[in-house]
């Protein structure tokens, strides 16, 4: 596993789906051969998936959200709009499956080292649905009936192979405060046209479950155990 | 084990295609293919018109689980997508091989389909998944 520069703090969103998409290409082509893996935040944005940016109204959601402060981009992976800050910690990993994998063991792989690492710290979370909270699935990471990380996938296949390229992610909520942006996925939901709408009491922040670690020191950990 | 008509030829990455005559084919994914992505809830699909080469991702096959590429089985033009699936995508999980079908292509040369698999191959390649 290639741990690429590690931590991203601040970064631009745009470069960091970018960086994503260059990536797989790669392993497409087959100039990249090793995985990768990295944790990084991005300036205040909000990512959406092809679904939302094919809702009716979505250019002028769009622009209302970037008149708001937030710019808009499309992700590669599914599920639903996503607010990005430094509020939260997201975790991308590509790498080349040459053997069957299902897309369930796939969450797995990706949500057990998260899993340990927060057992090590006392907090028993399991992986799950929480109804009302926002990018919902089935592997969400919950934390006594909230949402404390949601996942998402995109997969590629290799020409003329049976591998499979996949990326994988992971948004984990790190702050009390990221409740109060429920407001703004709403707003964007409502404005495009949909029917979606999320409650901010079905959030959970690894501050509110624990407060005394920093974010520095919960990315080492996830690094350690996924390395 | 999934349903393989054996009247389609099938494709590694798991399209189908079945000929409708004069250079056309429908295309679709398999029915283990959609078996492994789950519920769709949303299918990105081609532009009629668009030329694709045989390989090419030129569709998406988004389900509750993730999103997935969809590629050209054969050369051709894409002459027609199943606009149905913009409102129905679950059409893709409760028929596959039917009403859930993605694009019809016009092949530059109709015989490349003969270099796709058959049923039994398709089946045989499947196994171990």
């Amino acid at each position: 596993m290639t741990l690429l520069n590690t931590l991203n703090l601040d970064s631009d969103l745009a470069q960091q789906l970018e960086l994503e998409q260059q990536l797989m290409l790669g392993y497409k082509q087959c100039i990249n051969t090793t995985n990768s893996l990295w944790l990084w935040q991005a300036t205040p944005s909000l990512v959406v998936s092809k679904i939302d940016s094919n809702l009716k109204n979505f250019e002028e959601a769009k622009l209302y959200t970037e008149s708001q402060g937030l710019p808009v981009n499309i992700r590669q992976s599914g599920g639903s709009a996503v607010i990005q800050n430094d509020q939260v910690i997201n975790i991308s990993r590509i790498y080349i499956q040459d053997d069957p994998i299902t897309i369930q063991q796939s969450y797995l792989n990706m949500c057990r080292p998260v899993l340990d690492v927060l057992k090590d710290l006392g907090i028993e979370a399991y992986l799950g649905s929480v109804e009302g909270a926002f990018c919902d699935g089935a592997y969400n990471i919950v934390y006594q009936g909230k949402k404390l990380a949601g996942t998402s996938q995109r997969w590629l296949s290799v020409p003329k192979s049976k591998s499979k390229i996949i990326l994988e992610h992971m948004v984990i909520v790190l702050k009390k405060d990221y409740k109060l942006w429920t407001k703004k996925l709403n707003d964007f939901y409502r404005m495009a046209g949909s029917t979606q709408s999320f409650k901010d009491s079905a959030i959970i922040s690894l501050e509110e479950i624990k407060g005394d670690i920093t974010t520095e020191d919960f990315c080492k950990k996830l690094l350690t155990e996924y390395a | 084990m999934s349903n393989i008509p054996t009247e389609l030829r099938y494709a590694s990455t798991h399209e189908w295609v079945r000929s409708d005559g004069d250079g056309v084919f429908t295309v679709g994914i398999t029915e283990h293919a959609q078996d492994l992505l789950g519920d769709m809830v949303f299918v990105d699909l081609p532009d009629v018109g668009d030329a694709v080469t045989t390989g090419d991702d030129c569709a998406v096959a988004e389900s509750v689980k993730a999103a997935s590429d969809i590629y050209a089985p054969i050369t051709g033009e894409v002459i027609e997508i199943n606009s149905q699936l913009e409102n129905s995508p679950e059409l893709v999980n409760s028929d596959s091989f039917g009403e859930g079908w993605m694009f019809k292509i016009k092949a530059d040369d109709p015989t490349e389909v003969e270099g796709l698999m058959d049923a039994e191959s398709y089946g045989t390649s499947i196994a171990d998944e």
